[in-house]
């Protein structure tokens, strides 16, 4: 989840619009310049030449163009207006071109102004320069690209691209320009006039507008390494300046060349005129001597060419004064040399050779034809030297250019083969680090597709609206993606769980704690399910959430069968109270059913044996023997009724109240328990034998009991022997303890051992030993409540041993 | 009859031939004091509070003990040995409790509640006896001399 990239920047939207401004404002002032002929509005440069009426039309058409492009989102007729105004431009570049190489002459120059100033030796002097045509052409095409919105991928390099190379000119010009102005025009390397330098500063305005234009559509980024951009840049550089350098070595050389060859003619001129003057001198000479006309005939056309000659040098060396000034004296020379030639040719022939050969001999005509030369050969030497200077120069730039010239190349051509490079060793790490991305992205994938097959994923923004759903997610939900993307969660908010829940939920992920719990959900069809939920929050660098991905996994059924369970257990448990309260109540009965049997069934018994004593204690003298003995068997019978309602309850007694369970001295009940015994059996003689008796965990008063109705058995039924004999003790059996108590009495015969514990079972009848026979059954109650086990051996008269444990661990 | 009164014995018995056990004991023991009767709980907690019938009673004349047995209709004998142990002037009567049977939860609840003693029935002379010694009431209610009447 990437945060979209800012919107762009106004700053540079409004660096545009401003370079727009500029420019048709420029391109306003001048052509109103030109139209009032106010002469400084066409001057972007006070004393630089004027801004051609065309080239001000572009700038204007330009910047407005520009201008109607950089209004935040253009409208339709604003850009078609903007694409027509750039149509309009790039035709101004593309048919000054055209004008050029085909020479052909269309008259746009003068489509806006008229009476452009002529300056010598241009054809055209409203016509732009052929640079200054491309430099629109480039302009108007990039803003017509922009203003179709032509495709994104071809759009942006090539405006950019341009917007670069109108920047890069306008530099390169303006570079020239200020190093003609500082170190003369030899180093002006493209040749710049100072009106061009006006037209440079108005494309690299234009230039910087459109890549501000492009840099506020975020359109230029640039991620070539900072290495690869300079190699770049500085081969381009060097290929500029190579060229710049052959350029201008070449306009040195084309110069000197024609230097040289005016040179030539202003020799040629000289020799003429030198061969002009002698032809007149040898003229004049012969005619002196033999006198004939015919010599003469031919006199005035040599002395009109040496003339000509003379007006050919004059114009030739128009640049050169002190030439000019050898010129002069020279006119002035020969003119003095034709005068007294024509002078000698009238003496010779009026006055005849005497008189001419006298006169030749005083006179100044050969003073002058040395003089004259004189000054020819140093005019011709004067030539010859200065066409040796231009030689040299000539030779010094061809050698230079043929030795910079590859130089610059190779330099370039290093430059930018290691740029090329350096982009292709950039492009490989790319392409591995793209690799890398790409399967780090698979992982990425894999792991979501895995995800996505085993739980319900959602995405969330900060606020909680859902940003993704994956399928498992619209199926439970029974919502379509459509549906659930921009809604938040309350769409499927079951309000099963209370309000703190929620809120518990937003401040833990609100603080970027990982939540988890349970929830319940509610799906589009109204049907609930449960999820096990984990929203994992996702911070922003200042620690503030951004989103929330949250898994979760369907646990409907578990909860359901968790639901089952719960209440089956529920149901159990009342089932269990309803039993427990049975058994309660039963208990309750059984207890106020004892109450009533101690109290009330003993009520007859009392007035029975009450009475029963009454009578013999008031009557006893008056009644006879007999009378006596009855009434003793009633208040017996009684009695024995009496004790068997007591053992009743006893034992109903020990069933019912709850166990004390604690640590038992074995051996102290058992002492206890036989002190007690033996105060009733004090006169008979026993041998007691008591052994180990191990501590064990049990009711203390319950094991006396049982301690108390074994130990009473023995000493009952060995009441017959002379010498009674009980054993009393432990031994160990498969880790427990059994306790026993054995004597050498009556005993019994093993096959009425299953009846001993029964209540009210007896092996003996009363007469023989007294008893109720609910002893035995107390004891086997009490241990079988403690977990344990009891059980006899016996044989007539050979006694009897009861065993008795207290259960698995009951034993310590 | 001033003295009389402060000597009687007050015996809630609701059984006819208990009570008559009962008051045959106490007369071969010789014990002369005058015997009030009570038949069930509520009797006997209106004779001991002066309530209904016994209105006319001054509350200070307590009975000199009681013989209460503790199954008895209306209010049961444990009820009226409360209310007798949580009043603050009925407290100081040495109650002895009559039972049948030597239910353990009876004894145990009684003497948690202040009894001052306990007899199983029948009433033997043997056993009174012990339970009147232990209270030091004995001679008190034995062999009464003659001059307490004057």
């Amino acid at each position: 989840m990437k945060i979209p990239p800012a919107n762009s920047p106004p700053r540079l939207r409004v660096v545009a619009q401003l370079t727009g401004v500029v420019s048709y404002l420029l391109g306003a002032s001048t052509l109103i310049g030109w139209w009032l002929k106010i002469d400084a509005l066409t001057r972007l440069i006070p004393g630089s030449g004027p801004l051609k009426p065309s080239i001000a039309a572009g700038f204007f058409l330009s910047g407005a163009s520009l201008s109607l492009l950089v209004i935040q989102n253009p409208g339709k007729l604003a850009r078609v207006l903007s694409a027509v105004l750039a149509a309009f431009v790039t035709a101004l570049g593309a048919l000054t071109l055209i004008e050029y190489l085909f020479n052909w002459e269309i008259g746009i120059d003068e489509f806006l102004v008229r009476s452009v100033p002529a300056t010598a030796g241009v054809a055209n002097p409203g016509r732009m320069l052929p640079t200054t045509a491309f430099c629109f052409l480039l302009t108007g095409s990039a803003l017509l690209f922009e203003a179709i919105q032509i495709r994104r991928r071809l759009r942006a390099p090539i405006v950019a691209a341009h917007g670069a190379v109108l920047v890069a000119i306008g530099v390169l010009a303006i570079g020239g320009f200020t190093l003609e102005r500082l170190f003369g025009p030899r180093w002006n390397l493209l040749g710049m006039s100072l009106s061009g330098v006006s037209a440079s500063i108005g494309f690299l305005v234009l230039g910087a507008g459109l890549l501000a234009l492009m840099r506020s559509q975020s359109r230029l980024s640039w991620i070539v390494d900072p290495v690869t951009t300079s190699g770049f840049v500085l081969g381009i550089f060097a290929a500029v300046l190579t060229t710049a350098t052959a350029f201008t070595f070449a306009k040195q050389m084309l110069e000197t060349d024609q230097a040289v060859g005016h040179r030539q003619e202003v020799l040629r001129e000289i020799q003429q005129c030198m061969t002009g003057m002698a032809e007149l001198a040898s003229g004049e000479r012969v005619y002196a001597l033999v006198g004939n006309e015919a010599l003469l005939t031919d006199r005035k056309k040599t002395s009109a060419a040496v003339k000509e000659d003379l007006e050919s040098l004059g114009l030739l060396t128009v640049k050169d004064p002190a030439q000019q000034q050898l010129l002069n004296q020279l006119r002035q020379l020969i003119q003095q040399r034709i005068d007294w030639e024509e002078k000698v040719i009238t003496v010779r022939r009026q006055q005849g050779e005497v008189v001419v050969a006298r006169m030749i001999g005083t006179g100044p005509g050969l003073h002058l034809s040395e003089q004259i030369s004189g000054a020819l050969k140093k005019m011709e030497n004067d030539e010859y030297q200065r066409l040796g200077n231009d030689r040299a120069r000539a030779q010094s730039a061809a050698t230079a250019t043929f030795l910079l010239l590859p130089v610059g190349v190779f330099v370039s051509l290093a430059v930018l083969g290691i740029a090329v490079f350096f982009l292709n060793a950039g492009l490989i790490d790319r392409a591995k680090s793209e690799r890398a991305l790409r399967e780090s992205l698979q992982q990425i994938t894999d792991l979501q597709t895995a995800l996505d097959e085993h739980a319900i994923v959602a995405i969330t923004d900060a606020q909680g609206k859902i940003t993704y759903a994956n399928d498992k997610f619209c199926a439970i939900s029974k919502f379509s993606r459509e549906e659930l993307i921009g809604q938040d969660h309350r769409v499927i908010n079951s309000g099963y769980h209370p309000k703190e829940f929620i809120r518990g939920l937003w401040q833990t992920i609100g603080r970027g704690k990982t939540w988890q719990a349970e929830m319940k959900n509610r799906a589009k069809d109204g049907s609930y399910y449960w999820v096990d939920t984990t929203i994992v929050p996702f911070l922003t660098e200042d620690g503030k959430p951004h989103h929330y991905v949250a898994i979760r996994a369907d646990i409907t059924e578990r909860k359901r069968i968790e639901e089952e369970i719960r209440h089956l257990n529920a149901e159990l448990e009342q089932r269990v109270a309803q039993r427990t309260a049975e058994l309660e109540a039963a208990n309750k009965e059984l207890e106020s059913f004892s109450y009533s049997v101690s109290h009330d069934l003993r009520a007859p018994l009392r007035a029975v044996d009450g009475f029963s004593q009454a009578v013999l204690e008031d009557f006893g003298p008056q009644l006879p023997e007999e009378g006596q003995h009855y009434l003793q068997t009633i208040r017996a019978g009684a009695q024995r009724m009496g004790n068997l309602i007591d053992d009743l309850l006893t034992f109903s007694r020990l069933s019912r109240l709850p166990l004390d369970k604690q640590q038992v001295d074995t051996g102290r009940i058992v002492r206890e328990a036989l002190a007690e015994l033996r105060e009733q059996e004090n006169k008979r003689k026993i041998k007691l034998r008591l052994g180990k008796l191990p501590m064990c965990e049990g009711d203390p008063a319950l094991l006396k009991q049982v301690w108390l109705n074994l130990l009473s058995n023995a000493l009952k039924y060995t009441r017959k022997r002379e010498a009674a004999r009980i054993d009393v003790g432990s031994q160990s059996e498969n880790g427990n303890i059994v306790y026993f108590v054995a004597d050498n009495g009556t005993g019994f015969e093993m096959q009425y051992a299953g009846k001993l514990f029964g209540v009210f079972q007896r092996l003996h009848r009363p007469d023989e030993f007294e008893g109720t026979g609910v002893g035995l059954a107390i004891v086997q109650r009490v241990v079988h409540r403690h977990g344990g086990r009891v059980w006899a051996q016996a044989e007539p008269d050979h006694g009897a041993t009861f065993y008795f444990t207290l259960g698995n661990g009951a034993n310590s | 009859m001033k003295a009389a009164n402060a000597m009687e014995i007050l015996v809630v018995e609701d059984n006819p031939q208990d009570l008559e056990l009962t008051l045959r004991a106490l007369r071969k023991a010789n014990v002369s004091n005058r015997i009030q009767l009570a038949r069930d709980g509520a009797e006997a907690l209106d004779y001991i509070f002066c309530e209904k019938d016994y209105e006319a009673r001054r509350i200070e004349d307590t009975p000199k003990l009681i013989l209460l047995d503790l199954k008895l209709p209306k209010v049961d004998g444990l009820e009226v040995l409360k209310k007798i142990k949580q009043d603050e002037r009925t407290r100081s009567i040495p109650v002895v409790v009559l039972t049948s049977s030597k239910e353990q939860r009876d004894v145990v609840e009684s003497y948690r509640i202040g009894v001052n003693s306990y007899v199983v029935k029948p009433v033997d002379f043997e056993g009174f006896a012990a339970a009147v010694g232990e209270l030091g009431l004995y001679w008190l209610l034995l062999n009464q001399a003659p001059k307490m009447d004057a």
